[in-house]
């Protein structure tokens, strides 16, 4: 059990940087997912606090104590890697093993802890294969086991579940969240798919282009993102963003996107707080798909009345893409909800559930209100 | 290379046309390589093995097409196990090698781990390293042999040291003949020995060496249980090569003492060059030639086969 | 613009059956899915039809024409690979110009054809870079336009955007139907990744141990799986499966029945029931409805989310719109609809609902 702090890491190779004047602070057993687009300095970070690379500037903290200078091996942390990096000239045995014979355990706590781990990970019958005969999804159980059965304080997980199959993913997500109930480790796992990261961790530190963009519970980076490379990234199909400009004064405003039409925006709403604290016209509007309704082009209630450009049928519910090519929106429906190519609806945008971003900087324009600080 | 292409197809009748097509060009190309091969490797083993089966030799006058009027069917083969100057060549062979080979590797491995990590001027030593291997066997003994002599730079050196005149008659005396040739032997194939083993020890995954690294493993324990089981066959393999190459061992010998003093660097190579060129016994070398070249590919044999099975060991019980 | 057929094709390598007497016809015009798990032998069939490998038995046509014999320069077909193949050193309009280059295409020709290709793949800006210089979905686009150059009968690809980050991928599939759209061409596409074969085949082929198990569309194949194989490869998360008996018009498991006489023709004894997650209803204990159970996990993934639920001592998974407050262990009650539901034979698998094909 242990706390990492990481205070203005910084981090290049050559003239590239690769992390930025990152500071991040993961709490004692939480789950953090580091998540960003591939080459984004998250795997670079991990590795950092793992002691495979150190920081051209920066400090690393475990629980209060700077390891900046603490070699790998000493650092005393479970690390999984993304191809598992399975000894495959061992047993399995021998690979649960390694941690406790590199550090003289006598051979009866050996015996008995690889037992223990081999059940935990459902290995028992394979303990004697040579381990280069597993198939990918045992490995990835062998690659856990054998980083946990040292007890690692810290574990951290590089992209494990990239390699496997959707059904085992899905299976893998639960146990590993289970395992961390139970061994109650700090764990800190690298990954680019942010329903992974969404799913397992207790909080998601957003990171692009080497800067944390968000860091905060998977709640507060879904529902409240920081600006607009998390609103983005974040949710799939990812969130409606197009432009619109600001019409009227004082609290009579409305929204324009251009040639798909106008919204009033009802005085009293958040909305329409949070478009007066906006200093320009221009603005950049999001709406999550989930959260547009359909609804007959006669509707009187506001919205804009779109055509159906494209069906994505993805079983358990339907993307459906409206409009041409600018404005387009993306709009999630029920699996039971059938309808044409061309056919017009009224695309029903809740107030609440916009969301308003600067179009220079990207930043969230949010009313002080309803600002919450991840 | 034609057996490799039936192992693909299971059975002629799968065969499409395009693939027999390509069955009848491939033995017109490898055709002119095949007439090659067997002009310079089945027919002169045909006549080394006619020459040994009888007792010709040239100063009978005949060329070797009328060595059948000798004949003696296996008599030179027995008279191999009769040679006690043979066996005694074979052993100070064997004692040179096993010497020279385990420094070899000492020194070879010892620098391959050096050479693993990236370092400042990494590739002008790594050429320098490389360079014995490059020379010439005789050039290397000449080298030597100059080194060693009485007034050399060896004996000059340690005099100019020391203060006082050093010369131990390197080549006359037995002991100091044979270190004095091993060195040589040493200096020449370490590079060789450097080279097979660092191209093993870079094969190692990086993720391995890192991962064993991060389960708490030192830079021992890693060599101990990662680095050296996983280049096993490697090793294996150079081992093999040294060890055959050694049993050759000539030229250094023949520049540096000739095989004395008396015999004591007189290697099986250089014993069956003195046997062909000083007895002229021509068929009694043919006959212990291919013995040799039967034992050691029955070693070279035993030696792939161990590699082999170590790389797809099956599990217990499945 | 043709059709592509596979008569009763077998090939084996070894003693692997890789494709096993597979039917298969894709009409013009075609967004064809073949989908399957890791070596099911999807992609052989993809060699099979380009001819990098020829079948033990049956035939192999296209337009109708038996090309079982054919090289595969003489197929005429273009192919998409995983590993995209751009050559390193070419730029990318380079690259482009490639194929036609090779058939002595004029200039001219080569100029209006780089045009409008890459025009339709929005990748005119990037013409002049390196492969290097591009981002993985620039390099993804690249490479479909290569294909694109020339107008062969078919396109095949195989899991082409399989290497690509998730957002990407979500982007390409749809700039792919689009593409295959506006384009009007005939493509086999295959894929492991059931999301991604269900939002863009306007048919998709379900592959087993090298057998093709059920064809149809995405709706078909998703809402009338004809075996607990299928149900289970398509969905995710995946359904739930729960063993027990009918008798007399009721499912009983337990700690769990459901009346489903509304599917006729049942007839009593054991049954695999299996229910999508989305079909998995949690309500407050105070309903009467269902069966209780308690809360086991929840993993909220912004538009909906995924509630682990333990009934008697099976895990059941639900997903449910947005993000429901629930909490670890909390009672609720579970309701299935038995309109939904699935019933599978536990041991031949095979769907015993015999719903009217539409």
């Amino acid at each position: 059990m242990a706390s990492i702090e990481l205070i203005d890491i910084k981090k290049t190779f050559g003239t590239v940087v690769a992390v930025d004047n990152l500071s991040l602070e993961i709490k004692d057993s939480e789950f953090v997912a580091l998540l960003g687009p591939s080459g984004c300095g998250k795997s670079t970070t991990m590795n950092m606090i793992a002691g495979i690379e150190s920081p051209t500037s920066g400090e690393i903290r475990f629980d209060g104590r700077d390891i900046s200078n603490l070699p790998a091996n000493k650092r005393g942390i479970g690390f999984v890697f993304q191809n598992y990096a399975i000894f495959t000239h061992l047993s399995v045995r021998e690979n649960l093993a390694f941690a406790l014979r590199v550090r003289a355990t006598p051979q009866r706590d050996i015996d008995k802890r690889v037992a223990d781990i081999a059940e935990l990970m459902r290995l028992t019958n394979k303990l004697d294969w040579p381990s280069s005969r597993l198939s990918v999804n045992e490995m990835q159980k062998l690659a856990i086991g054998r980083s946990a059965i040292a007890k690692p304080a810290i574990f951290l997980l590089d992209e494990p579940l990239s390699n496997v199959d959707a059904a085992f993913r899905a299976f893998m997500r639960t146990e590993l969240k289970h395992l961390q109930h139970t061994l109650n480790q700090t764990m800190v796992y690298v990954t680019h798919d942010q329903i992974e990261a969404m799913s397992l961790a207790d909080r998601i530190a957003v990171i692009d282009k080497g800067v944390l963009q968000q860091f905060g519970t998977p709640e507060q980076v879904y529902n409240t993102p920081a600006n607009k490379f998390v609103a983005n990234f974040m949710g799939s199909p990812s969130m409606n963003l197009i432009e619109a400009t600001v019409n009227g004064e004082g609290s009579l405003l409305s929204l324009h996107f251009g040639a798909a039409g106008a919204i009033p925006v009802a005085p009293t709403s958040i909305l329409c707080s949070h478009l007066q604290a906006c200093r320009t016209r221009n603005i950049l509007f999001g709406v999550r798909p989930e959260d547009i309704a359909l609804s007959a082009p006669d509707d009187p209630r506001p919205g804009l009345v779109m055509q159906a450009s494209f069906v994505e049928p993805i079983g358990p519910r339907t993307t459906i893409h409206f409009g041409g090519s600018v404005p387009a929106l993306k709009v999630i429906t029920q699996k039971r909800f059938v309808t044409e190519l061309g056919e017009a609806h009224k695309l029903l945008m809740p107030e609440d559930k916009c969301h308003l971003f600067d179009p220079a900087s990207g930043k969230a324009i949010r009313a002080e209100v309803a600002h919450v600080d991840a | 290379m034609s057996s490799g292409h039936a192992a693909k197809t299971p059975g002629k009748l799968s065969e499409s046309l395009g693939e027999r097509k390509s069955r009848r060009i491939g033995w017109l190309l490898t055709g002119p390589a095949q007439a090659l091969l067997l002009f310079i490797v089945v027919f002169p083993t045909i006549v080394t093995v006619y020459v040994s089966l009888t007792l010709w030799t040239p100063l009978d006058g005949q060329p070797w097409t009328q060595a059948y009027r000798w004949f003696a069917w296996f008599d030179n083969y027995v008279e191999i196990f009769h040679d006690a100057k043979l066996f005694s060549a074979l052993g100070r062979t064997l004692f040179m090698v096993a010497i020279a080979v385990a420094l070899e590797f000492a020194l070879g491995f010892g620098l391959a781990l050096l050479f693993v990590d990236r370092f400042r001027f990494r590739p002008i030593y790594y050429t320098l390293i490389l360079m014995p291997m490059m020379v010439v066997p005789a050039v290397a003994g000449y080298m030597f042999l100059m080194l060693f002599q009485s007034t050399g730079p060896i004996n000059q050196i340690i005099s100019a040291v020391s203060g006082q005149t050093f010369d131990p008659t390197w080549l006359a005396n037995e002991r100091l003949a044979v270190s004095a040739v091993i060195t040589a032997e040493v200096w020449q194939w370490t590079p060789m020995v450097f080279l097979i083993l660092l191209a093993g020890l870079m094969s190692v995954p990086e993720d391995q060496v890192k991962a064993a690294r991060l389960l708490g493993a030192n830079e021992l324990q890693i060599l101990r249980r990662i680095s050296i089981p996983r280049i096993k066959v490697v090793i294996a393999i150079a081992l093999g090569i040294r060890l055959i190459e050694g049993l050759k061992l000539f030229d250094i010998m023949y520049i540096m003492t000739r095989g004395g003093p008396g015999v004591a660097t007189e290697t099986l190579s250089l014993y069956i060059y003195k046997r062909t060129y000083g007895d002229l016994e021509w068929a009694y070398v043919s006959a212990l030639g291919l013995t040799i070249v039967l034992a050691m590919s029955l070693v070279a044999l035993c030696l792939l086969e161990l590699a082999k099975r170590r790389g797809r060991q099956r599990p217990a019980g499945v | 613009m043709s059709t592509l057929e596979l008569r009763n094709v077998t090939k084996s390598f070894g003693d692997v059956v890789a494709v096993d007497n597979v039917d298969l016809r894709v009409e013009d015009n075609e967004f064809y899915c073949i989908f399957g798990p890791p070596s099911c032998g999807k992609s052989t069939i993809l060699r099979l039809l380009l001819g990098l490998a020829s079948p033990e038995s049956g035939q192999i046509l296209i337009d109708g024409k038996n090309v079982t014999y054919l090289a595969p320069g003489e197929r005429d077909l273009a192919m998409v690979f995983q590993n995209l193949a751009l050559f390193p050193h070419l730029t990318a309009r380079e690259n482009l110009a490639f194929p036609l280059r090779e058939r002595n295409v004029s200039q001219e020709t080569i100029d209006a054809t780089i045009q409008s290709v890459s025009e339709k793949l929005r990748i005119t800006p990037l013409l002049e870079k390196l492969p290097a210089k591009l981002s993985g979905g620039e390099r993804q686009r690249v490479a479909i336009g290569r294909a694109l150059m020339r107008k062969p009968r078919a396109y095949l690809m195989d899991e082409p955007i399989a290497a690509l980050d998730a957002r990407l991928r979500e982007e390409m599939r749809v700039e792919l139907k689009r593409l295959q759209r506006e384009v009007g061409h005939t493509l086999i596409y295959v894929t492991h990744d059931q999301e991604e074969a269900m939002s863009i085949a306007d048919r998709m082929a379900i592959m087993q141990d090298g057998k093709i198990v059920q064809v149809g569309s995405p709706y078909e194949i998703y809402n009338e799986p004809i075996s607990k194989f299928v149900a289970q490869v398509v969905g995710s998360p995946p359904m739930n499966f729960i063993d027990g008996t009918i008798r007399s018009g009721t499912f009983q498991a337990t700690d769990f029945s459901l009346e489903v006489a509304s599917h006729a023709n049942l007839i009593d004894g054991d049954v695999t029931l299996g229910v999508r997650p989305e079909d998995v209803a949690l309500c407050t204990p105070d309903s009467d409805k269902g069966a209780e159970c308690s809360i086991f996990e929840v993993e909220p993934l912004g538009a909906y989310s995924i509630v682990d639920v333990i009934v008697g001592e099976k895990i059941l998974k639900s997903q449910m719109q947005g993000q429901p407050r629930f909490k670890k262990g909390q009672r609720v009650m579970l309701s299935v609809n038995a309109e939904h539901c699935h019933l599978f034979d536990p041991r031949s698998g095979a769907s015993l609902l015999r719903r009217k094909r539409s």
